[in-house]
């Protein structure tokens, strides 16, 4: 949590519920506030704390499906000698769209995926 | 029979032969001209219109022009333009015919007068968008698509079931409200199935982020939103979608938090969003038949906006991961602005195209006297500014790095300029989402029923400023609980997807050589072996080779029992294999499926 946020959101809250006062608020002044709010921290904490610790798994999970870091089948980028110096993860070949594989078995990018 | 030629799906379907056979310049004005086309049909349909032809033994309404059926003509018509216009610079023939017939065949869907003309659109718009899946032409989106077929096949054929038990019960063809029963039961479960309700949802979030850029723009527009279409028309008011429509916005909008590939990110919210139309056609009054209608015209802008700007850094860094991503801010401005024009707009903030919408939504709710159900989907509203509007623009443009130098030169990440047409397709849609939010009347005018809603109020406005304020207070006070990191979160998907495979790794671990030291007390044993393999998931597979040492004598000893024979038949069904399994194999699959598919049908026929 970030504790130099928290005087600040209280404070905020306040200010929040003072404003509500003089208009046409629904329920109770601070509604909205108390809706953003706490709606934030549980649907955090549900997804989070919860949730998380049920479903999630490794990046690799489903071998064959792992979605690679670069995917340059759809990547409009033609990297020069000179921007592969800057990266080593960028070291692709030049790849425009008419280089698309072929077929759906010789992708470059997944050519282990198979064998 | 003349005004056939007027059918909007006329000129989508000659547009995607044409695409096909012309030469790529001229495709490119084809696929722009077609949905135009298409739009000016649909401007010119009188309400009443209606066109009949025979078929066999019954009159089929192949064209219906009413009230409820235009705003879904017009807004699918329209994001057809925008999303052919996206994907100018990237689509090429093959896939322009596909997103061209999805297009269409949702088209024809939405202005289907019966049943008949409804199942046979539906399949094709089925079909249609595996292509669109398959058109990236990747092994990983092959397999996508293929999962993503068989679902909607098994989807397609309780369509087919619910419409054959319905026309033997009540003889007629008529797309209407349907009466409780039999039929209308399987006639929902195909619609929920295609609006992606859970637990049948996971064909989306598994597939719509396999697709292309400009694909998943077209994907993300069709399936779900006929679907909706199609619910209005059959199961208005019908009080079980209102639970199941609250579970999906929450179950979209909780999965989307923990995402971590913005495409799918994406996709979990359109379950989400889906999720507050269908409790509208729950609800059922005309305010939320209304609403349904205006948020799915809504939706469609800006989700189709929030995937072309994603769809944009993918095409310009190859990354759609929120993990490698990240410093781009100065460098993709337009895109990030076009972006959050769309995130501002399905958060519903005033003066944007959602605040019109959904709101109206929850006002239904409301009047309705469901408390709970609208301080639910507000909430849900909060989660879906929290995730489309800072957690993702957050980890895509700017990170940990901050927004980025102000050139590539030097940059971890090389974004490439993008096309102009791109730029425009944004601009244009992200036009729409402010022009629909300013001028409501634009919208509510292509309502089915006359809107009484008034959406600007201080009270109104103010409650919403609030939320979204203390949303991003409470963002900032838990970011640190929100890392982008590496992994995959478990669904349904996971059925089969892994479960199989498990299965099989258990089979074949234990394979043929099992249970070598009794064989006389074999058949108790191994039927508990059986049910352990079908439950018992869990279980680390050992190797197949692990086992095959064991003396050939007791394989030929267990040869004689039935449950031996069932095991070897197995373990050559779930046989790891590499590439596609055997000919015996697909062909005792098919046919154990084609039995299925006569056993349902002829039961609905004897119904």
């Amino acid at each position: 949590m970030n504790r130099r946020a928290l005087p600040i959101v209280v404070g905020a809250f306040v200010v929040g519920v003072l404003i509500d006062l003089p208009f046409d608020h629904p329920r109770f002044p601070g509604y909205g506030a108390a809706i953003g709010l706490f709606g934030t921290i549980l649907l955090i904490v549900v997804a989070k704390k919860l949730l998380s610790p049920l479903v999630d798994r490794p990046e690799d999970h489903y071998p064959e499906d792992t979605v690679p870091d670069v995917q340059p089948d759809v990547w409009d980028a033609v990297v020069t000698a000179d921007d592969r110096r800057h990266d080593p993860r960028d070291g692709r070949k030049a790849h425009r769209r008419d280089d698309r594989p072929a077929t759906l078995h010789d992708d470059p990018d997944r050519g282990d995926a198979r064998g | 029979m003349d005004e056939l030629l007027l059918h909007p799906v006329v000129p989508m379907l000659i547009g995607a032969v044409l695409v096909r056979v012309v030469p790529q310049r001229v495709g490119n004005v084809v696929v722009i001209v077609a949905p135009l086309a298409a739009l000016a049909a649909v401007a010119s349909l009188e309400f009443g219109t209606s066109v009949t032809m025979g078929f066999l033994a019954w009159e089929l309404e192949v064209l219906r022009a009413d009230a409820l059926s235009r705003p879904f003509g017009v807004i699918f018509a329209g994001v057809a333009l925008i999303a052919a216009t996206y994907g100018l610079a990237t689509q090429r023939g093959p896939e322009r015919t596909a997103v061209l017939v999805y297009a269409g065949a949702a088209m024809g869907v939405v202005y289907a007068g019966d049943l008949l003309t409804l199942f046979v659109f539906w399949e094709i718009k089925a079909i249609a968008s595996t292509f669109v899946i398959l058109a990236r032409r990747t092994p990983r989106a092959g397999r996508a698509g293929m999962r993503y077929l068989f679902v909607h096949i098994a989807g397609g054929k309780l369509l087919l079931a619910g419409v054959l038990v319905h026309l033997s019960q009540t003889g007629s063809l008529r797309f209407e409200t349907f009466e409780p029963g039999v039929a209308a039961t399987l006639i929902l479960i195909a619609f929920v199935l295609s609006a992606g309700m859970p637990p049948l949802h996971a064909w989306l979030k598994d597939a719509y982020p396999e697709a292309t850029v400009a694909g998943t723009v077209f994907l993300s527009a069709f399936t779900t939103k006929s679907a909706v279409y199609a619910l209005l028309r059959g199961f208005p008011g019908t009080e079980a979608l209102i639970y199941l429509g609250v579970a999906m916005a929450v179950y979209g909008v909780i999965f989307a938090i923990l995402e971590n590939d913005i495409r799918r990110l994406l996709s979990y919210h359109i379950i989400s969003q889906v999720g507050f139309m269908v409790t509208a056609v729950g609800i059922g009054t005309t305010a939320a038949i209304n609403g349904a209608t205006a948020h799915a015209f809504a939706h469609i802008l800006y989700k189709g906006l929030l995937l072309m700007g994603v769809g944009a850094v993918l095409h310009a860094t190859g990354r759609s991961k929120a993990n490698v991503l990240g410093g781009l801010a100065h460098r993709m401005k337009a895109a990030l602005t076009f972006y959050m024009v769309g995130a501002i707009s399905i958060s519903s903030v005033p003066l944007f195209s959602g605040f019109v919408s959904k709101e109206i939504i929850v006002d239904a709710a409301y009047q309705s006297h469901l408390g709970w159900v609208v301080i639910v989907l507000k909430v849900v509203s909060v989660g879906t500014f929290l995730s489309t509007g800072l957690k993702l623009p957050y980890a895509t443009w700017f990170g940990p790095e901050g927004p980025g130098p102000r050139s590539s030169e030097g940059a971890r990440l090389q974004p490439a300029p993008l096309p102009t047409s791109m730029h425009v397709a944004m601009a244009v849609t992200a036009g729409l989402n402010l022009l629909l939010g300013v001028v409501p009347s634009l919208l509510y005018a292509l309502m089915p029923e006359t809107v009484v809603y008034e959406p600007y109020s201080v009270g109104k406005v103010l409650e919403k400023v609030q939320i979204l304020t203390f949303t991003g207070l409470g963002f900032w006070l838990l970011v640190a609980w929100l890392p982008s990191k590496p992994h995959v979160s478990l669904d349904l998907d996971w059925l089969y997807r892994r479960l199989p495979e498990l299965i099989r790794e258990r089979v074949a671990a234990r394979g043929p050589v099992s249970l070598p030291s009794a064989p006389a007390a074999g058949v108790p044993a191994e039927a508990a072996t059986g049910a352990e393999v079908a439950t018992d998931v869990e279980v680390a597979p050992t190797g197949p080779s692990a086992g095959t040492t064991v003396a050939a004598g007791t394989t030929r000893a267990e040869s004689s029992t039935a449950i031996a024979r069932s095991r070897r038949l197995l373990t050559r069904v779930f046989q790891p294999t590499e590439g596609p399994p055997d000919v015996p194999t697909t062909w005792a699959l098919g046919a154990v499926i084609l039995l299925a598919s006569l056993v349902l049908l002829v039961s609905s026929l004897l119904w």
